[in-house]
């Protein structure tokens, strides 16, 4: 997706959630005056207040149907997402972004998705806008979606070098009480953000319990947020310590996987693991 | 208290969506009728502004309260899900219990709670319980592909651990037929090396054993150590120490020797013969 796409899209996305919020507000007020205004017409079949009342559930129910339908879109673009097939996973949001919804929470969570597809695809100057867009509304019933964005648009801003936009979102994010999910997508976010910014005592500091939390992650993150804290341990002087971090962050993934996102990381790759050591210990 | 096949079967039964007369659209479509006929009959004027009002509050408070019950036992579940993630297996069973003991109405989540409940069930080595809770996951129509895959090696497992050998071999058989999600296929790998070692084939596990410890490396992080046992395990019993250790070390540098022992029981010589790494302090 190009700059000025992904303008479009915005642009978009502001639009329909203003005319979804007024198009709510102008049923309400058209179902009001039914129920209440005052109609002279004793014959219920051709009151005035009671068609009208009719065509306001009509078309409330017809435009609920349109945004669950959207749901389900979004639904699918979840499971293109997860396999990475993010061709496909565009295609769908563009569609679903193009689509009007009475619900803000449907465009909303589309707009999410966008943030998600083009942050795995490492566009974060885009991932930021959409996130900061996201941050900007009113979200309501999907508010949780707050402390995911905020997850990305740190983690954008981290990748982009930009390290006090990264600290500010990161006391942000301090301030939210997190799920078990979220602490784990924020570890290696914040272990990196420590790192860059010359704190490796940081980064070590409980280290039993960032362990603990690794080996709950997902593979990659878990090399990487492995690999952070083998780094801070050689920035601090701790070569064993050093090694055993090295060790466990190779049980997780290759080296490549983890300096994708963290060159510095590369300087680790001549280090030995003790697996490896063992090995040809043994074969000596 | 542990699991067992009478409580698994009444969580599979009580969980399903209740199909009953009062199910929501029907008796939406009643009240609505009931509108209707409160509008399109010569009554009061009254009558006629007051019938609709109380159907649309009463229809209001009835979702209200729907949503609410439905509201809790969602973030029970989650509780409960969060909970097996950070192996605090009693909590989750509380938890989980109570958040399944109602109609689940989103599919997802209920073959997710009863897949959690399962693993439970493993835990306590109440294979019994596990298996039926995996077949109900299997045998939900609305079953995520994704759940439904790790529900059908996990039940593959629960057979090998039955000691129902027969229906495992037949069963895995017809996985490695199915086009399986990467992780599932590497959890499979590890049904296969452990039915192998239990059936005394230790040369046959070393085979493929590059490759299925890339595999478990790649797609299962931590979940990758039992695998490494497996192996530390195979070369063991080979007589090859030399190969076994550092097998040994890769699993124990993931998870503690008694969690691997509480997986497989088998791997209590090795977590005896060999001590696990410590995390060193400088």
């Amino acid at each position: 997706m190009t700059h000025i796409q992904l303008q479009t899209v915005l642009a978009r996305v502001q639009r329909d959630l203003w005319l979804a919020s007024a198009a709510k507000v102008g049923l309400l007020v058209v179902a009001m005056a039914c129920l209440f205004l005052p109609d002279r017409n004793s014959n219920p079949l051709t009151s005035i207040n009671t068609l009208g009342l009719l065509m306001v559930c009509i078309l409330w129910v017809l435009l609920t149907l349109s945004s669950v339908k959207g749901g389900q879109a979004a639904h699918e673009v979840d499971t293109m997402l997860a396999g990475g097939n993010y061709d496909a996973a565009e295609a769908g949001l563009q569609k679903l972004l193009r689509r009007f919804s009475i619900y803000r929470s449907t465009k909303l969570m589309a707009c999410h998705k966008l943030a998600i597809l083009v942050h795995a695809r490492q566009q974060f100057a885009q991932s930021v806008q959409i996130c900061r867009l996201l941050l900007a509304q009113r979200l309501g019933p999907v508010r949780a979606l707050a402390i995911d964005s905020e997850l990305l648009l740190t983690d954008a801003l981290l990748m982009l070098g930009e390290m006090n936009g990264s600290h500010t979102h990161l006391s942000r994010l301090a301030r939210y009480r997190l799920n078990l999910n979220q602490q784990l997508t924020l570890l290696p976010i914040r272990l990196g953000y420590e790192l860059r910014c010359g704190a490796p005592d940081a980064v070590l500091a409980r280290l039993e319990t960032k362990m603990h939390l690794i080996s709950l992650m997902p593979p990659y993150e878990a090399a990487q947020s492995s690999a952070l804290l083998a780094m801070a341990a050689r920035r601090e002087g701790k070569p064993l310590l050093c090694k055993y971090l090295w060790t466990k962050a190779r049980m997780y993934a290759d080296i490549d996987r983890m300096t994708d996102r963290f060159p510095e990381l590369a300087a680790l790759a001549t280090l030995p693991t003790l697996d490896e050591e063992m090995d040809n210990h043994e074969q000596n | 208290m542990e699991l067992n096949n009478q409580q698994a079967d009444a969580i599979a039964a009580v969980s399903q969506p209740r199909r009953g007369f009062l199910q929501g659209h029907k008796l939406l479509a009643g009240l609505a009728v009931l509108g209707l006929i409160s509008i399109f009959f010569k009554s009061p004027p009254l009558l006629n502004w007051l019938v609709p009002l109380s159907i649309a509050a009463l229809v209001t408070i009835g979702s209200w309260t729907i949503v609410k019950r439905q509201r809790t036992a969602s973030n029970q579940l989650a509780a409960g899900l969060t909970a097996l993630q950070l192996r605090d297996y009693p909590k989750a069973q509380s938890l989980l219990l109570a958040s399944m003991s109602r109609p689940v109405y989103n599919p997802v989540q209920r073959t997710g709670g009863l897949l959690a409940l399962a693993m439970v069930a493993e835990h306590q080595r109440q294979h019994e319980p596990a298996l039926r809770l995996y077949e109900s996951v299997l045998s939900s129509p609305r079953c995520q592909w994704s759940q439904y895959y790790l529900a059908a090696v996990a039940k593959a497992m629960a057979l090998l651990r039955l000691d129902r050998l027969t229906d495992a071999v037949d069963y895995m058989a017809q996985l490695e037929k199915a086009s399986l999600p990467p992780p599932s296929r590497a959890m499979l790998s590890m049904v296969q090396l452990y039915r192998q070692i239990q059936t005394g084939q230790s040369a046959a596990a070393l085979e493929n054993h590059d490759q299925v410890a890339v595999q478990a490396r790649n797609h299962l992080g931590t979940g990758a150590a039992p695998i490494y046992g497996l192996l530390a395990l195979a070369y063991d019993r080979q007589g090859d120490h030399a190969s076994a250790r550092p097998w040994w070390l890769r699993a124990t540098m993931l998870l503690s020797g008694a969690e691997l022992v509480h997986y497989f029981e088998e791997l209590r010589p090795l977590a005896q013969k060999w001590p696990d790494v410590q995390v060193p302090k400088s």
